[in-house]
């Protein structure tokens, strides 16, 4: 009835969307009536819980109403709600993770009972109880229903030894999340394109969220109170990307007393603050910069990023909440490689990089405002409404010239001297003006309801130059309305969320997205999940792995005239606690990817004006399994995966592989992962990472392609040789293997311990770090094709990332 | 009286290594608490007319680890208050930093430790003595003495300084902390950071370990000899045949300077006298500076 397939640009039909609309609205009236009838005579609580020492609202914290067998999970929001409670007195009993438990007596009086803040007491940490990994990771909100959720806590980031507290290093731990390649912090979720993963911060959209002088993300740690990873089958909530969600919840700050924590160095330096703001309100202020000091000084390099969060939370009262919250974050690349090659020339009485000059700079800049408003309207009844601007400007330019002397074959002595010159410059920006809200409805504690509406305002503007040579630029200023109903259920031991997403773009009608997600409890501790949806995507990446060798932002380009980009996916999964501290999880998923889109800047595009005539429109799949182990064992603690998958991709219409179906271009098919935090005594905790992923695809260059260009000032032609592959993705590439340790000792002498004395600090900490301890095995990302030596003509250069071992060390103050 | 943080029997810490490779730390405790045991000794060998309530608000015996002098310190502070019926009134703060050194180089840390806490006891035990006689207008009061509270058992102190010599010019900035001063003479390491110009290069250079050795001429004058290792990097002004490796710099320095530090005030301190330097750049002679050294700086 809903099959959206039966016209070519996969516009339901109006009456049959009508129809679906108004049997959405019957179900859910005949619903809310049901419930609204079996619980008239009953009582309702609803409220925040929240940390006693910081104010924060804690997630996936328990409520138990002693006696009636009534139990709730707060959500992301913080926020609880217990319904259809008989009127009488009660014992209400609070428990999370780290926390020491809470009870109060409770006598309901009153029919919607708005409860104030419940503070939970963090427990002492003892030496038995550290652990990095929830110890029950039920208590996380909704893992009842999400079937691939992952949940990245601070403690779990910090123990990664080479993530360096960042998010976006972190994730790529977690089964089903790969890097693209060494050298770029985008990622690849379950064969998916980068551009398919949505970032939301605090339910922001943020575009390209990574630093380029740092292949790090642009969010600083200190500030983030959790990260919910869906990496696939997410609810109706979310939209506008095929592959996965990422969504980063950051402090709203200490109403209570001064907190934060300060890292100080020369080369990056990072500091967080939380402190009262007036009576209620509380504010978060945090900052990191980084400058390449060595670089800048030795190399005439200027590189440098900075980025800051503001935020401002005011409870105003026990139902209503106002947010507002400021992102920003700036980055300046500015490589010169020439003093480098000089000195590298000298020191090895080389010749190479006499005549070779390259030439990077990027500016990138990121910005996001946003006011968020959460509003308790009855015990039932939860509101939440924002608005937000995310903004994001690139401009990246890289130029390489080279000059060489190529010795004439007939005439020995003789040589001719061959110069190349080639630079690009692409530019991208993006606006984002939006609106949503979304209301949840606790009908009954089996049944609960969750509508939302969301009005995107976008402006796109992109523009790329091949040799000074302007070759297309567009700007575009689309919209899109969203609508979502997704209704949880619980029967029993089966839980359901059925739920359908509907998108307007550009007013060309509305599209459906119906997804489901079940969760049933078998015996013996077993939990089955499995999930079903329809994704779609207006907004897609230009990238394509061709344009660069290694690919550090997306540039995003909004579908025109065209139907979206569209995936859907299915997921069966399986998860059983063996111990109370240890859980073992199993995935199996397959992505039927019915219609995706790439740039073939290798279609003559020399000539070709405009960026829709580059698009080419394909198909593909994906399919994988994944297993991860998550826990704690007397000290050790951590998490070990491994996952296998394929993905292959199609451009019938394109010269791209000449139409036929290849393998796709980030398709890892075995990856092993495990984090491990070893507590070795009360101050001194050793980390340790393993990472194996097996080599991705490549196209290796096997012949050249003249490129002629001509110059109408001078009245000459040049031309340039480009490397290119007769077919797609041919070579495989050699494993990758990382082995990664680190040590953090907190301090109890010396002169770290001295200075956070001196600003009557809590702790002080020092942290080595100690990357690439498999540097014996080499690391292959690309083999170049080696020239202008005829004896090394048809041979290649391999080129890697993990030559020597690093040692990092860092100092932190927490107070 | 015992409100330490690191728990009333604590004296020390020493380094064990952890499967052959890793050194975590390993806390040296007393049987007793340590209040426990002051109040046996001093109970039976102090009482006199006066009642006094001793604080142990800092206690820790560590190794110096300079590279001129490496003995063991035991470091203390004491307030002290008379006891007055149910009143107490504070006297002043015990301040000691008894510096010792073992006989033999592998004497057990235990021992060396009980052989401190020793001679702290009977310096404790003398100086109540003294303040005794103090308090009744018989003698002065006890160098270790000081007449005001402490805030905190270190005092930070950030000097910058200029250097000025024949072809090069340098400033220069050092991070320390300090204990209070009860003794003529006493040392130091702060970290020190360095920026210099000269006519081949321009150089910035850090130092963990810059070792002060100081001796107070009066409450507001000190002298100051100072010596320190610090690695740079040179940034050269023609590059043309610059190794990779003649980035790298070796740099051994050291100074005298007469200080004026008023002895255990905060404020502004300023420095002057003479600078010498030897400095390493691989497949270049070692080059010998001098100059004239002066600064400023603030004792917290």
């Amino acid at each position: 009835m809903f099959n959206c397939h039966s016209n070519p640009t996969n516009y339901c039909n109006p009456i049959l969307c009508k129809r679906f609309l108004l049997q959405i609205t019957l179900i859910g009236l005949v619903l809310c009536s049901t419930t609204v009838k079996s619980i008239g005579q009953a009582y309702s609580i609803s409220g925040y819980i929240t940390d006693a020492q910081t104010s924060e609202t804690l997630i996936g914290a328990t409520i138990l109403l002693k006696g009636t067998g009534k139990v709730a999970v707060t959500n992301k929001n913080g926020h609880y709600s217990i319904t259809g409670i008989p009127s009488g007195k009660y014992e209400l009993l609070v428990s999370h993770i780290g926390y020491t438990d809470f009870s109060t007596p409770l006598q309901l009086t009153t029919k919607g009972l708005v409860l104030d803040d419940i503070e939970l007491n963090a427990k002492p940490l003892d030496l038995e109880a550290i652990s990095i990994v929830a110890a029950k990771p039920d208590l996380v909100a909704d893992k009842t229903i999400e079937t691939s959720h992952r949940v990245l806590s601070p403690k779990m980031i910090r123990a990664i030894p080479t993530a360096s507290n960042d998010v976006f290093a972190a994730i790529k731990y977690l089964p089903g999340i790969d890097r693209t390649e060494s050298f770029s912090p985008l990622y690849t979720v379950r064969g998916g394109d980068p551009g398919e993963n949505a970032v939301l911060l605090d339910g922001v959209m943020i575009y390209n969220p990574y630093h380029a002088s740092a292949s790090s993300g642009i969010f600083n740690a200190l500030t983030i109170k959790n990260v919910d990873v869906l990496v696939g089958g997410f609810g109706a909530e979310y939209g506008g990307r095929n592959s996965s969600v990422l969504h980063i919840t950051t402090k709203d700050g200490n109403p209570n007393k001064l907190h934060g924590e300060l890292k100080p160095s020369t080369f990056r330096s990072r500091i967080f603050l939380e402190f009262p703001a007036g009576k209620n309100a509380s504010m978060m202020v945090a900052g990191r910069y980084m400058f390449d000091v060595p670089q800048f000084f030795l190399f005439h390099n200027k590189t440098y990023f900075y980025d800051y969060n503001i935020s401002y939370t005011n409870r105003i009262n026990n139902r209503n909440r106002l947010t507002l919250k400021y992102f920003e974050s700036s980055d300046h690349t500015g490589l010169d490689f020439n003093t480098f090659y000089l000195y590298l020339d000298n020191t090895f009485n080389l010749d190479l990089y006499k005549n070779l000059y390259l030439i990077q700079r990027n500016n990138w800049k990121n910005r996001a405002a946003t006011v968020i408003h959460k509003f308790i309207l009855s015990p039932r009844l939860f509101l939440r409404s924002q608005v937000y601007y995310s903004q994001h400007r690139s401009n990246n330019y890289s130029g390489i010239d080279l000059s060489l002397a190529v010795e004439n074959e007939e005439s020995p002595g003789d040589s001719t001297r061959l110069n190349w010159s080639s630079n690009n410059n692409l530019r991208s920006n993006i606006s984002d003006w939006s609106v949503k809200t979304s209301l949840r409805y606790k009908m009954a504690s089996y049944a609960e309801l969750k509508v939302g509406a969301e009005y995107n305002n976008y402006l796109f503007s992109n523009s790329i130059k091949i040799n000074d040579i302007d070759n297309g630029n567009f700007n575009r200023q689309p919209r899109l309305h969203a609508l979502f109903v997704e209704q949880k259920l619980r029967i029993g031991r089966l839980t359901i969320r059925p739920g359908m997403r509907a998108t307007n773009y550009q007013n060309s009608g509305w599209l459906f997205e119906p997804r489901f997600n079940l969760s049933l409890k078998l015996p013996k501790g077993f939990r089955l999940k499995g999930a079903y949806g329809t994704y779609k995507q207006y907004i897609i990446s230009m990238n394509t792995n061709d344009l660069e060798m290694s690919q550090i932002v997306d540039y995003y380009y909004p579908l025109w005239d065209k139907s979206p980009s569209k995936s859907t996916h299915y997921i069966v999964g399986v998860e059983k606690k063996l111990t109370p501290n240890l859980s073992v999880f199993v995935d199996a998923y397959y992505k039927d990817i019915l219609r995706t889109y790439t740039f073939d800047i290798n279609q003559k595009s020399i000539d070709v004006y405009g960026f829709n005539g580059k698009l080419q429109e394909g198909n593909g799949e994906a399919y994988g399994i994944e297993l991860l182990a998550s826990g704690k064992f007397r000290k050790i603690s951590g998490w070990m995966s491994y996952g296998y998958s394929q993905s292959f991709r199609q451009y019938p219409n394109s010269e791209i592989n000449k139409g036929e179906m290849f393998v796709f271009d980030y398709n890892r098919p075995h990856t092993f992962k495990a984090v491990f935090s070893y507590q070795m005594t009360k101050n001194f905790t050793f980390n340790s990472s393993f990472v194996f992923l097996s080599g991705v695809k490549r196209s290796i260059e096997t012949t050249t392609q003249n490129f002629f260009q001509y110059d109408p000032i001078s009245n000459s032609t040049s031309y340039f040789p480009i490397f290119t592959a007769p077919k797609k993705n041919s070579a495989k590439m050699p494993p990758l293997l990382y082995i990664d340790a680190s040590i953090e000792k907190k301090l109890i002498s010396g002169f770290g311990k001295k200075l956070s004395d001196f600003f009557n600090a809590d702790a002080s900490y020092v942290s080595v770090t100690i990357k690439n301890l498999s540097f014996l095995y080499r690391n292959v990302n690309y083999y170049l094709p080696t020239m202008g030596f005829s004896a090394y003509y048809g041979k290649y250069l391999p080129l890697g990332d993990n030559y020597f071992p690093q040692v990092g060390v860092s100092y932190t103050i927490k107070f | 009286m015992d409100n330490r943080v690191w728990g009333k029997k604590f004296i020390s810490y020493s380094q064990k290594r952890k499967f052959l490779l890793l050194k975590v730390d390993q806390e040296l405790s007393t049987k007793h608490t340590i209040a426990k045991e002051l109040s046996t000794i001093l109970t039976a060998d102090t009482a006199r007319n006066r009642g006094y309530l001793l604080e142990v608000k800092h206690l820790l015996i560590e190794r110096y680890t300079g590279r001129i002098f490496d003995p063991y310190v035991l470091e203390s502070d004491i307030p002290v208050r008379h006891i007055n019926g149910t009143d107490t009134s504070y006297i002043g703060t015990l301040s000691y930093n008894v510096g010792f050194k073992p006989r033999k180089n592998k004497t057990p840390k235990t021992e060396i430790c009980e052989e401190m806490l020793t001679i702290w006891h009977r310096n404790l035990k003398l100086d109540l003595l003294e303040l005794e006689g103090h308090l009744g207008f018989e003698k002065k009061a006890p160098d270790r003495l000081l007449h005001y509270p402490l805030k905190r058992p270190y005092n930070l102190q950030i000097t910058t300084s200029s250097v000025l010599g024949l072809n090069f010019w340098q400033v220069e900035g050092e991070l320390f902390f300090t204990r209070p001063e009860t003794r003529k003479s006493y040392w130091f390491n702060s970290n020190i950071i360095r920026y210099q110009y000269n006519p081949y290069f321009e150089m910035v250079a850090y130092g963990k370990k810059s070792e002060h050795y100081v001796k107070r001429l009066n409450r507001q004058w000190l002298f100051d000899v100072t010596s320190n290792v610090l690695v740079g990097l040179n940034r050269w002004h023609n590059d043309t045949d610059i190794t990779l490796y003649q980035t790298f710099n070796l740099s051994l320095s050291s100074s005298q300077t007469i200080n004026f530090n008023k002895k255990n005030k905060s404020g502004l301190t300023f420095n002057a006298g003479f600078f010498e330097n030897l400095y390493y750049v691989v497949k270049l002679p070692i080059r010998f500076q001098v100059g004239i050294k002066c600064g400023l700086g603030y004792n917290f």
